[in-house]
């Protein structure tokens, strides 16, 4: 599996790969493409849940509608950040944003999404290497945490990210792209922790279909 | 408690309200002037009740409403927030539309002598009929002019029938005295005098009642029965004239503002509401007269002829077809002639013209086609190409921006990528396409201005 | 069910009368002296000379584009008087008083609406518009209900 170099890059943007828009040509790095924040943010909700525990993903036929959904949008306070609006992002706190670009990537490319070093000399880091799988569509949900003392100002547009491209040495076939749970989408969302793993969830055993 | 003194504690109440309002910031703006546009106003309806005589009823009544509308105006505020609504949407909708309300003549101007621009607060409310601009009316007393806009909650994403505002916006126009006249010249000189059914009562009546189609002889039928309303009385006890004229004025002025996406949306919206077209309303002409006089004005206009590359023509020919589609086949409903149209869009031009942006500009294929192929691989539609060019012999990244794309664009190439045939785009997707396109645009201009 | 019936004859009779009393009152008002409580009374009398002199009175409550039927029910209109047949009775008297029979009402009011824009930006009025603008509001007040 090797890394795209920036002329890689170049060539596959007129064509397979998109990143959209990119805003300057600053953006393009020796192998890799900055990514921007976008106009929304997900804080995670101290007040919304105790702790975090997968089995409350388990059994979602034996949950209440109406405790289900409750629970998927109090998680989360959302948060519209217009440009040239400043949001706080404060210590140990978690960020789900947006990414301003639109990426589609071709069935024989991974991305990498990490967090750009000037940012991450400030606190601000991703907390995960996002990995944005082949054929993936949509915006690139950036998991923003501050490691630092102080809060740190963030405006939609600023490059946060970047992202790198690795080819996939047997390009996955239409059949084999499973669209994930955040394919396609507008903005951030959690994710389901415990999707697949249910025979580990003591308790609550679900039936897998 | 007595009448005078129940008002003056509900002063006190409302200056607590407007306190209150102050946890929050509204809209992109923030709360500042709005702050203090309603604690000016509310300080003069104070002062106006604290002088009126307890025994003048008719007084009190009257400071009564206007405490009233206050407190709404007040309480819509409260409501209004980022989340409530499109802000991509709204900055865009703001720039075209608020030079035309703006008063040219009041004495309410900044630093450089120029007229403030009304305030604009925003929010959704519940009902698919929920599309309006509420203006303040020129009694109320009052600096400078409130503009609230009302989303229809469920829809308040939905970016392509946005462009229904247009027509709202065209009442918040004509709400300013000086424009009212000059707006009223054009609709009667052009549209209605001319008009071989408008011209008179006897006119109207002959149209109504001649030879309607069935389902407006039905419509008849029931307000006659229900109400008592027939040939003699429908122009006094059924029918407002005057506002029938000014919902086509305000029709072609949506048109005007928003091109083929202001048809698309309100031929939608209104067959939504009245799927015959035939109702008869007391302040709004039937459906399909409107909806039939807006598809000659995009013929006259010249929207149809626009033409694209062969790859995507077939899907701007779907789109239009499905337009025409929705005119009503009956003469009855073609109320008016193609030159007293063409007149009228001529005249409305020359009026908005001198607004900024206010009129749609023509559409070109070098603009629109752009968005249409990224929409039809399902990516945000914006003025933006990737290419290489050779420098000293090495290939180098070309970043090349269309700034005139305007977000007028963005949703009439939303429009057409919803009518692809092949592989279609799913309404709620291609609405959340274009938001985000639009979005994107705005970020290409803020750069493109840096740089 | 509202507990009242809420048919509105405002004619905003009180609030121009007021006005006007306010209005004739700056005119007299030496310059330089704030007149930051006044924006309200003065704007509000010039939209009424702007109505007054574009013959343009309408000013309904709107009604959103989609709203075809009034909450779905089929009603009559109920055609009321307009609102401003006594306050235009009193302009044209006001205007007769201050300014004689020869004036047009587009000149008579844009000379008022100066005088109105001067006050706001505290500059000096001359004696003849202070005369005409302070008989004009005072006649006003004097023949509003």
């Amino acid at each position: 599996m090797s890394a795209l170099s920036k002329y890689d890059i170049a060539e596959r943007l007129k064509n397979t790969l998109t990143v959209s828009p990119l805003l300057h040509e600053n953006q393009i790095g020796e192998s890799s493409i900055d990514l921007r924040m976008g106009t929304v943010v997900m804080l995670a909700r101290a007040g919304a849940q105790s702790h975090v525990d997968p089995s409350a993903y388990v059994n979602k036929a034996d949950t209440n509608k109406h405790d289900l959904h409750r629970k998927k949008h109090q998680k989360h306070e959302r948060f519209d950040i217009p440009f040239t609006h400043p949001f706080l992002l404060h210590p140990g706190t978690l960020a789900l944003v947006p990414t301003l670009e639109w990426v589609k990537l071709p069935k024989n490319l991974q991305g990498i999404v990490t967090a750009r070093s000037s940012w991450a000399r400030e606190g601000l880091n991703i907390a995960t290497a996002t990995i944005v799988n082949p054929g993936y569509s949509g915006i690139i949900t950036l998991e923003l945490a501050n490691f630092g003392e102080i809060p740190i100002t963030l405006y939609p547009g600023l490059r946060l990210a970047q992202i790198a491209f690795y080819e996939i040495a047997t390009p996955a076939e239409d059949d084999d792209i499973k669209p994930s749970q955040f394919d396609g989408k507008f903005e951030p969302s959690a994710g389901d922790i415990a999707d697949g793993d249910y025979c580990f969830i003591p308790e609550k055993k679900k039936i897998i279909s | 408690m007595k009448a005078k003194d129940f008002l003056l504690n509900e002063c006190e109440n409302l200056q607590t309200v407007l306190e209150e309002t102050l946890r929050y910031e509204y809209g992109i703006e923030g709360s500042r002037v709005f702050y203090e546009e309603c604690e000016h106003r509310l300080s003069e309806i104070t002062k106006l009740i604290s002088v009126t005589q307890e025994t003048a009823a008719p007084a009190l009544s009257e400071h009564f409403y206007k405490l009233e509308e206050l407190s709404a105006l007040i309480s819509r505020i409260e409501r209004s927030s980022l989340k409530e609504y499109s802000w991509p949407f709204l900055e865009e909708f703001k720039e075209i539309s608020l030079s035309a309300c703006t008063d040219p003549n009041t004495t309410q101007l900044d630093k450089d002598g120029n007229p403030y621009p009304p305030q604009v607060h925003v929010l959704s409310e519940g009902g698919l009929s929920s599309y309006q601009i509420y203006v303040d009316g020129r009694r109320v007393p009052s600096r400078r002019k409130i503009l609230t806009i009302f989303f229809p909650r469920t829809l308040k994403h939905y970016v392509l029938l946005h462009p229904i505002l247009g027509h709202e916006m065209g009442h918040a126009i004509y709400s300013i005295a000086a424009h009212e006249k000059a707006l009223d010249q054009v609709i009667k000189e052009n549209l209605i005098q001319p008009s071989k059914y408008f011209a008179s009562a006897q006119n109207f009546t002959e149209w109504m009642y001649r030879n309607p189609p069935q389902s407006v002889k039905v419509f008849l039928s029931v307000i006659e029965a229900e109400l008592q309303v027939n040939e003699q009385n429908i122009l006094d006890a059924y029918v407002d004239f005057a506002a029938w004229e000014e919902e086509f004025l305000c029709d072609f002025i949506g048109l005007l503002m928003f091109g083929p996406s202001f048809i698309a949306a309100i031929s939608d919206l209104l067959y939504s509401v009245d799927s015959s077209g035939s109702e008869i309303g007391n302040f709004h002409p039937p459906t399909a007269c409107r909806v039939n006089t807006l598809i000659e004005a995009a013929n006259i206009l010249g929207y149809e002829t626009l033409k694209f590359d062969p790859d995507y023509q077939p899907v701007v020919d779907a789109f239009w077809r499905s337009i025409h589609e929705k005119k009503q086949g009956n003469e009855w409903f073609d109320v008016f002639t193609s030159d007293q149209i063409r007149e009228t869009l001529h005249k409305l031009t020359a009026f908005l013209g001198p607004h900024e942006n206010a009129l749609y500009p023509t559409p070109t294929k070098e603009r629109v086609q752009p968005l249409i192929k990224k929409l039809l691989v399902n990516i945000p539609p914006v003025g933006y190409e990737f290419s290489t060019h050779q420098v000293e012999g090495k290939s180098k990244p070309h970043l090349s921006f269309d700034e005139n794309v305007d977000f007028r664009d963005i949703l009439f190439a939303g429009w057409i990528a919803t009518c692809n045939d092949v592989k279609s785009l799913k309404f709620e997707h291609a609405n959340k396409l274009c938001e985000y396109g639009i979005l994107q645009q705005r970020a290409i201009k803020m750069m493109q201005a840096q740089i | 069910m509202s507990i009242m019936s809420v048919s509105r004859p405002d004619a905003s009779t009180t609030m121009y009368k007021h006005f006007a009393s306010l209005v004739s009152g700056y005119v007299d008002a030496q310059a330089n002296q704030p007149l930051a409580d006044a924006e309200i009374p003065i704007e509000s009398i010039f939209k009424l000379l702007e109505m007054y002199r574009y013959d343009a009175f309408k000013d309904e409550t709107r009604r959103g584009a989609l709203a075809l039927r009034t909450a779905g029910a089929l009603t009559r209109i109920n055609k009321a008087p307009p609102w401003h047949t006594p306050i235009l009775e009193a302009l044209n008297s006001a205007k007769a008083n201050a300014f004689g029979a020869d004036i047009s009402t587009e000149q008579a009011v844009l000379e008022l609406e100066q005088v109105l824009k001067n006050l706001v930006a505290n500059q000096t009025l001359e004696q003849v518009h202070k005369d005409h603008a302070r008989n004009f509001f005072n006649r006003l007040g004097e023949a509003l209900a």
